[in-house]
């Protein structure tokens, strides 16, 4: 059933039984679609419930362009927290409507929902309700995925567990948009879509297991093809988006100056512009007034600009953002030479350029990679700590593993397993003061994903809190902060 | 969205304006032909905005020599010369009028960013 074909059937200009109730007026109404179009066959009790499902959707709030737009963007990013937050804000706000599930409701993107003339967002709740109702199985795969999604967020083969409970819904999900008429291609592209997000829903919807309503387990599914009718607008355009929208902004910018232009009696643009750079010279004391060229410029490498090789040591393993306020600071500093000032606001100008530099370090920014670490001898300032000598015993859950507690092993091995949450292992360390006194333990977490290709662990503290990383695949140096990935787990307590 | 500081120590204020309005808009990883070319328009178009911001400034007559200065071929030094003279607080004005391009420019930036990923 499509909903094209229940939109025809729909009387014309219908909107609903007079004295009646918007409810008892649509069951009227899938009575007609079911008896007398023969469109769908359904018990009393199943046009009952898919009468009460559509006028559910009908009274959700439509989304506004400006929101579509927003959303758009969100559920299209590469991080799949972005994209579950973006699924979890529409689910929160009941504000996803039925209709926007164009992939299984018709073969070309539809129109906004808010656009959408009245029998046509009718007919697609209504279709929408007498698939969730009529297809056989689908309430049975959704209730499968509530325990998948506990699986994939805590178990070593929770990926093959969530796959092998989404197949059925992403198998029926393509069935419904090759039966709008798209192509196998688009069918399968739109069912792949639908499963990323339901994924990204489902790691995010993790933490709070168990309080969720459980009707919010089937709407992942429905805002994941939501997002894939979004992510698919204006896609025949043959430019790049990059493009299409720079080029936008150079048209908007430039018919802005055109209406200026017209004030002022149809100024000469030429002239216009002269004028404008040259005021600018004047200004500034820097510039040129010859028509702007288009000059490509090279990505950043390390022979693009000639700085000193003593930087890379410096500040290689600083952040980019780090580093560039750091060259930013001796780019002002009138005792250097201007030559060097020059290098290190240039270098510094590139390293803010980066989309993101407050993820990677100044060395991989430049394509580079990082200088190895080196210890250096104690300074005033600094605090030491060092790996804490042999302690009392492992947890029961480590001894259940086979993990042999640390004070066994006396100055060969002090790493000790706690549980974490939900029994999952977590490699511990502790930490002891200069003088040996115990000051907290460090928790890794060895299930953590890779960041920019590295093995990453997480550090967790006492208390739960994250409390930094470390590279997995060099000597293990605790650092601070977040190097932009997300984490699942924390230890819920680890025994002293 | 806070609009980027003008860097004077730049080769080209203008120019490196622009580059990092476009990349507070978030298209600091545009391809790079894309972006060198929208550079470019947007730069011609920040100066001929600044150019209107002036021609408040100056009146007709004084309009009317700097073009005849620059169909004499006057050069750059010549040019930025005119405004020392007749426009005191030029600096003020060009700053005025970058700002007022970049608030224009990340405003609608924001309203296209939704095309990036489709």
């Amino acid at each position: 059933m499509i909903a094209e074909a229940v939109r025809r059937r729909i009387p014309f200009g219908w909107t609903g039984d007079p004295g009646s109730t918007p409810g008892a007026s649509l069951r009227t109404l899938v009575d007609g679609l079911a008896d007398r179009h023969l469109l769908f066959e359904a018990s009393e009790a199943q046009r009952d419930a898919i009468a009460r499902r559509a006028a559910a959707f009908l009274a959700r709030k439509p989304l506004g362009r400006d929101e579509r737009h927003d959303l758009a963007l969100d559920l299209a990013g590469p991080e799949w927290h972005v994209r579950a937050r973006a699924a979890g804000s529409l689910t929160a706000r009941e504000a996803w409507m039925p209709w926007t599930v164009t992939g299984s409701l018709a073969a070309e993107d539809g129109a906004a929902p808010a656009d959408l003339p009245d029998d046509a967002r009718l007919a697609a709740a209504i279709t929408v309700a007498a698939r969730e109702t009529l297809t056989p199985g689908l309430q049975a795969a959704f209730s499968r995925l509530e325990p998948a999604a506990v699986a994939l967020a805590h178990e070593k083969d929770g990926e093959s567990v969530w796959d092998a409970a989404c197949r059925p819904l992403v198998d029926i999900f393509a069935a419904n948009t090759r039966a709008c008429g798209s192509d196998r291609r688009a069918a399968a592209l739109r069912a792949l879509t639908a499963a990323a997000h339901l994924k990204g829903r489902a790691l995010s919807a993790a933490k709070s297991h168990g309080r969720e309503n459980p009707r919010q387990a089937a709407m992942p599914f429905l805002l994941g093809a939501a997002s894939g009718v979004l992510l698919r607008k204006d896609q025949a355009a043959d430019e790049s988006p990059h493009a299409a929208a720079l080029k936008d902004l150079a048209e908007m910018t430039a018919s802005l100056n055109d209406a200026r232009a017209a004030l002022w009696d149809g100024a000469d643009p030429e002239a216009t512009r002269l004028l404008g750079a040259a005021a600018a010279v004047a200004a500034f004391g820097r510039g040129c007034v010859t028509m702007p060229k288009t000059h490509v410029r090279e990505p950043l490498t390390r022979h693009d600009i000639t700085w000193p090789p003593a930087w890379l040591g410096r500040l290689g393993h600083l952040t980019a953002s780090s580093a560039a306020e750091a060259l930013d600071e001796e780019a002002s500093d009138p005792r250097r030479e201007a030559t060097y000032r020059r290098v290190a606001e240039l270098l510094a100008e590139r390293l803010q350029r980066h989309p993101a530099p407050q993820t990677v370090s100044f060395a991989e920014a430049l394509g580079m990679d990082p200088p190895e670490i080196r210890s250096s001898e104690p300074r005033p300032w600094m605090r030491l700590f060092r790996a804490a000598p042999a302690f009392a015993k492992a947890s029961p859950a480590a001894e259940a593993m086979g993990d042999r507690p640390a004070g066994k092993q006396q100055g060969v091995m002090r790493r000790f397993v706690c549980a974490g949450k939900r029994g999952r292992p977590v490699r511990c360390h502790a930490v002891a003061d200069a003088d040996g006194s115990l000051v907290g333990y460090l928790a890794f977490d060895a299930m953590s994903r890779e960041f920019g290709g590295r093995p990453l662990s997480a550090i967790y503290a006492l208390d739960g809190r994250r409390w930094g990383y470390a590279w997995a695949d060099e000597p293990w140096v605790a650092r601070r902060g977040d190097p932009g990935q997300a984490f699942r787990t924390a230890p819920e307590r680890i025994p002293l | 969205m806070d609009l980027p500081p003008v860097s004077v120590f730049s080769h080209d204020p203008v120019r490196a304006y622009v580059e990092a309005l476009l990349a507070k808009a978030g298209f600091a990883h545009a391809p790079h032909d894309e972006r060198a070319e929208a550079v470019a328009g947007l730069v011609a178009e920040a100066q001929r905005r600044i150019g209107f911001e002036l021609m408040h400034a100056v009146d007709p007559h004084s309009l009317e020599a700097f073009r005849a200065l620059a169909r004499d071929g006057a050069s750059e030094d010549e040019l930025a010369a005119f405004f020392d003279v007749r426009v005191p607080d030029a600096e003020a004005r060009v700053r005025q009028a970058l700002e007022a391009f970049g608030r224009e420019c990340l405003e609608h930036a924001g309203r296209l960013r939704g095309r990036l990923h489709l």
